[in-house]
């Protein structure tokens, strides 16, 4: 059993458009019904967004996706697919909009994230640092990673929240023009 | 390898992946892969079942020795880092988020408690002896529903 290049392309096209990774992973379920398919669902997101998840290797092949918690994939698997859009978008579709778009300095993984925050620094912080205790100081970290990965996860998830709204306005509007035409 | 208890599944191993089972039951495994993004390992080991009780005749440190053989002998050798997700919503893979939560309420301090686990332990074993923390949930401290751990050699 193999990955479908054609599905990687439509798990592309679905979540530039909107579709959550649960979504995709139903997807992933559709098209290879009969299959084992959740030995699939890192490969498909590896392919097809160059990321890692392991969520799906401990489900069995009749996994029910109406079990499933996305709370894992609904935030630091979406920021990480955000974040590394760059690798998986080809230049030459870079000019479609994506519901991302404009969201500056999504981070491509947690280390990334990590690497980029320096309490140290803050001017608070600054002076007192080197005589704080170590277990303060990694509380401190710790605390400064939570609010800059929540922060990301947010604006991630903010931004996902008003597409869907764009298209649940749109479907209302089709919904009326049908009720108006008959 | 003859009597393995063991066997690894060619079409999941790759050079950033790997797939093993216990030969005499598929339900226990280690699958893994490398992140090459961040050059970290991210991994899921099943060898009992909470639910059940059932057990693997195979050791969870022999599909972790296992896994890390196969990337060590990769071009550009073993991880960066070793990455732990651990996360209360699949209770069948929540081992090294109450062993960490139960060293934390014992008083232990968080890399402390950190090396205690599963990873942490076969971790050390490769000298993956430096923590640094990721995300949490809740973030305001433990016991945690969630927390990111990244293991990695000492610089």
């Amino acid at each position: 059993m193999a990955t479908d290049p054609r599905v990687v392309a439509e798990l592309r096209e679905m979540f530039v458009a909107g579709a959550t990774p649960s979504r995709l992973i139903r997807h992933i379920a559709g098209r290879h019904d009969g299959e084992p398919w959740p030995r699939l669902v890192g490969e498909y997101f590896a392919q097809a967004f160059s990321v890692v998840t392991v969520v799906a290797d401990g489900w069995p092949e009749t996994q029910d996706l109406d079990d499933v918690d996305p709370s894992e994939l609904d935030r630091e698997l979406l920021r990480d697919m955000v974040g590394r859009s760059h690798l998986w978008r080809p230049s030459n579709e870079a000019d479609a909009p994506a519901w991302w778009d404009g969201l500056r300095s999504v981070a491509g993984s947690e280390p990334e994230l990590l690497d980029r925050l320096r309490p140290e620094g803050e001017p608070a912080l600054r002076e007192v640092w080197d005589s704080l205790p170590e277990r303060t100081r990694s509380h401190i970290r710790r605390a400064t990673v939570n609010a800059a990965a929540y922060h990301q996860y947010t604006a991630v998830l903010t931004r996902l929240v008003e597409r869907l709204q764009d298209q649940v306005l749109r479907l209302e509007q089709e919904r009326e023009l049908a009720i108006a035409g008959t | 390898m003859p009597n393995s208890p063991w066997i690894a599944d060619p079409s999941g191993t790759t050079a950033t992946t790997f797939h093993a089972f216990d030969a005499t039951d598929r339900r226990f495994f280690v699958r893994a892969r490398i992140d090459t993004y961040t050059d970290h390992l991210t991994f899921r080991i099943a060898t009992r079942i909470p639910s059940t009780g059932e057990k693997s005749a195979v050791a969870p440190d022999e599909l972790f020795d296992a896994m890390m053989t196969h990337f060590g002998r990769q071009v550009g050798g073993y991880p960066a880092a070793i990455r732990g997700i651990w996360d209360r919503s699949d209770p069948d893979f929540a081992t090294n988020l109450d062993r960490f939560n139960a060293a934390l309420a014992a008083g232990d301090d968080e890399p402390t408690a950190a090396m205690k686990t599963f990873t942490g332990r076969m971790a050390a074993r490769y000298n993956y002896t430096t923590v640094v923390f990721g995300v949490t949930d809740p973030p305001t401290g433990p016991p945690y529903s969630k927390a990111n751990v990244y293991f990695k050699t000492p610089a």
